[in-house]
């Protein structure tokens, strides 16, 4: 059976005593996709990752991976033998050396890819014989990932996989895992604040905040669909209101007014009616996006 | 094998408190072996009936215990031995139970654990297994120096005296074991589960004096099979049982947790 | 390498980016028709970018005739890239020329002086050095 969903969560809550984590979380990870899960601190990712990987069970909704349900103990196992996982810390044991946490690893997985290991092993340049707890963050993260890219994982789950890192590093990563999903085809899906990366490498997106998805879907459309869009009028620039659905955000200064929209197109139209001496569309970053997704008030 | 690589992990976790407890152990039992020799030359000089006579009680009995156990070289074994040395083998068993998945949460490590494709109870069931087998050489291997050493002060100690009190040390030293291990699932420090473990089996000596039935330690210290040959089964069925119980709480335990 | 890394933060798609490049190439006959295009996974891994974009960038330019892609071969400049490109240019001239003619007639001047605006234009510097002189004359 050939599902094209990797990941699917449907109505997901988790709430840990006081603090409701999660608040009915949805989301859809296309297979062979680069997917970036954006969100504020504490906005609940890393919860979402603990359910996914079956370390934490949610108090009610669904989670999938691979069409399984994960709060089930047995297909947890089905599941973690196909993904690998690089937390936020990349902690490994300190008390192992390289080549004893790879020789550790390497019995847990049938499809384990020598070739992988040792190609990873000479680009990454990884002292096989030096102690974990000596090493760097930057050479622990690549540890870290050759882990998970030799076990022949058709998803990678990555909690903010570069931060912490130089840009050298960063970019060795990124292209890691370009690299993985172009020859394995792999599904990567990862947390991360470094937004520029994220569109480097992501064709999906999605934002949370609050425990709730509030803008997801294809890094493209997105783009399409967010503009701001520049309208300089003859005089004082009218307070109007945007009547289109979707988010809107209005600046007025002096003679012009930006309005940056997650409906570009029907809002284009919308403010052509007020006739302005001139209206700009320009493109709008992912950093605008997130702004504008997780700042709106409630 | 998966299994032989988490048991290794779990051997890597411990080893330096194994080796070091059955080292010292080992020591301490060959150490008394040699004891033997001063202690053989002074005893006879000791008269027995003055000091029964100024001391009653509890108090007396424990010390007419003491001299008429050290009369012969088995009996200063058991007396000095197994029972003077028990709470360092108690302390280790304890060690040995420490530390585990919960305490592995403090540090980041355990997400790269249970991103593993084993269960909890693969990843617990290979801890409790290694952590046995280690309370086992604790148990077994200093007794077994008394035989081997004893030929060379002249003396001799039985082989299987010397199984039979490994015996009730390993049982014994697995309920430690198993109380350490379960509240290790409760705890996210190392510290707690081995305080909370210590104050208890010391709660249980003390307890023992009003409530001989829960001495567990003169049921490790094997003072039954001293005194008539027969292994204390009671106590060792009691001790067994509970540490099964524990072991099995704590495994439960850590299924139900959320990391 | 042919194709530089494209800007993430731009605002522009990068599949954008990268037809863009590529058209570019062609027009500048830095890639000439017939000629092999690097394939999707190794310009991914070199660029640093979705293998997906790549492959989506490569499906629109084959879509508008400038590359075609041969099953199990690569993709390759189309021996008609050059015309199709000189096409496009001429396309997107036409509608600039469409809209200054608009603009022109909409101030009220006549298709005649509109011809004789663009003659005058293109004749070159010269000539308009002789046309200021002639207006200094009138």
């Amino acid at each position: 059976m050939t599902d094209p969903t990797v990941i699917e969560t449907a109505a997901l809550r988790k709430r840990y005593d006081e603090v409701e984590a999660l608040r009915g979380l949805d989301l859809r990870v296309p297979a062979g996709s680069i997917f970036g899960f954006l969100g504020r601190n504490g906005a609940g990712k890393t919860t979402t990752l603990k359910v996914l990987l079956g370390m934490t069970r949610p108090t009610s909704g669904n989670a999938r991976v691979f069409g399984l349900p994960t709060h089930e103990p047995d297909n947890g196992v089905a599941i973690r033998r196909r993904i690998a996982f690089v937390s936020d810390d990349k902690d490994l044991y300190d008390y192992m050396t390289v080549g004893e946490i790879i020789a550790f690893t390497r019995p847990f997985f049938p499809k384990w890819r020598t070739d992988l290991e040792q190609r990873y092993t000479a680009k990454f340049e990884l002292p096989v014989n030096r102690g974990i707890k000596e090493l760097s963050r930057g050479t622990r993260t690549k540890l870290a990932l050759l882990l998970a890219l030799a076990r022949g994982a058709e998803l990678l789950i990555l909690d903010e996989p570069t931060s912490g890192l130089d840009p050298a590093v960063s970019e060795d990563v990124l292209q890691a895992l370009v690299s993985h999903v172009a020859a394995e085809s792999a599904t990567v899906f990862f947390s991360s604040h470094q937004l520029a990366e994220v569109e480097q490498i992501a064709d999906h997106v999605a934002i949370i905040d609050r425990g709730q998805t509030v803008v997801a879907g294809p890094l493209d459309d997105l783009r399409a669909r967010y503009q701001r869009i520049q309208l300089v009028f003859e005089g004082e620039a009218p307070d109007l209101r945007v009547h289109a659905p979707g988010s809107h955000r209005v600046q007025r200064k002096g003679r012009v007014l930006t309005v940056l929209t997650s409906s570009g197109p029907a809002v284009t139209d919308e403010l052509r009616g007020y006739r302005p001496v001139s209206l700009d569309v320009t493109p709008v970053t992912l950093k605008d996006i997130f702004l504008e997704s997780v700042r709106t008030e409630d | 094998m998966a299994s032989r690589s988490l048991w290794n992990k779990v051997w890597m976790e411990t080893r330096w408190r194994f080796i070091i407890g059955v080292v010292m152990l080992t020591l301490l039992a060959g150490a008394k072996v040699f004891e033997w020799v001063a202690t053989s030359h002074l005893m006879p000089q000791i008269d027995a009936s003055l000091i029964s006579a100024n001391a009653s009680g509890v108090m007396g009995a424990v010390i007419r215990d003491a001299l008429e156990a050290q009369k012969d070289f088995r009996g200063f074994i058991w007396y000095r031995g197994f029972r003077d040395n028990l709470s360092i083998g108690v302390i280790f068993a304890i060690l040995l139970g420490c530390g585990g998945l919960v305490s592995e949460s403090a540090k980041g490590s355990v997400l790269f654990t249970l991103s593993l494709p084993v269960t909890r109870r693969d990843l617990f069931n290979a801890r409790a297994f290694v952590g046995l087998m280690q309370c086992l050489a604790l148990a077994m291997v200093p007794p077994l120096m008394i035989p081997i050493l004893a030929p060379a002060i002249g003396q001799q100690f039985a082989f299987v005296d010397a199984l039979a009190h490994g015996v009730c040390l390993l049982i014994g030293g697995a309920l430690f074991f198993g109380l350490a291990t379960y509240l290790s699932t409760l705890f996210t420090d190392i510290w707690r589960p081995l305080v909370i473990t210590l104050a208890l089996a010391c709660g249980v000596a003390i307890a023992s004096y009003a409530i001989p039935q829960v001495d567990v330690f003169s049921v490790m210290n094997g003072a039954q099979y001293y005194r008539t040959g027969v292994l204390p089964w009671t106590g060792l069925l009691a001790s067994a049982v509970v540490a099964t119980a524990l072991l099995y709480s704590a495994s439960e335990t850590l299924e139900r947790r959320d990391f | 390498m042919l194709l530089l890394k494209p800007n993430p933060s731009s605002g522009v798609p990068i599949y954008l980016q990268l037809m863009q490049q590529v058209r570019h190439a062609v027009e500048t006959g830095a890639l000439k028709p017939g000629e092999q295009l690097p394939s999707i996974r190794p310009l991914a891994e070199e660029l640093v970018v979705n293998p997906n974009t790549v492959a989506k960038a490569y499906r629109e330019l084959e879509h508008q005739g400038v590359i075609e892609l041969r099953q199990g071969a690569g993709a390759f400049v189309a021996a008609t890239a050059a015309t199709q490109q000189a096409t496009e240019r001429l396309k997107a001239a036409k509608v600039l020329v469409a809209q200054g003619i608009d603009r022109l007639r909409a101030r009220g001047i006549t298709d005649e002086e509109i011809r004789r605006l663009v003659e005058a234009e293109l004749a070159g510097p010269t000539n308009r050095g002789a046309a200021e002189e002639d207006k200094r004359r009138d």
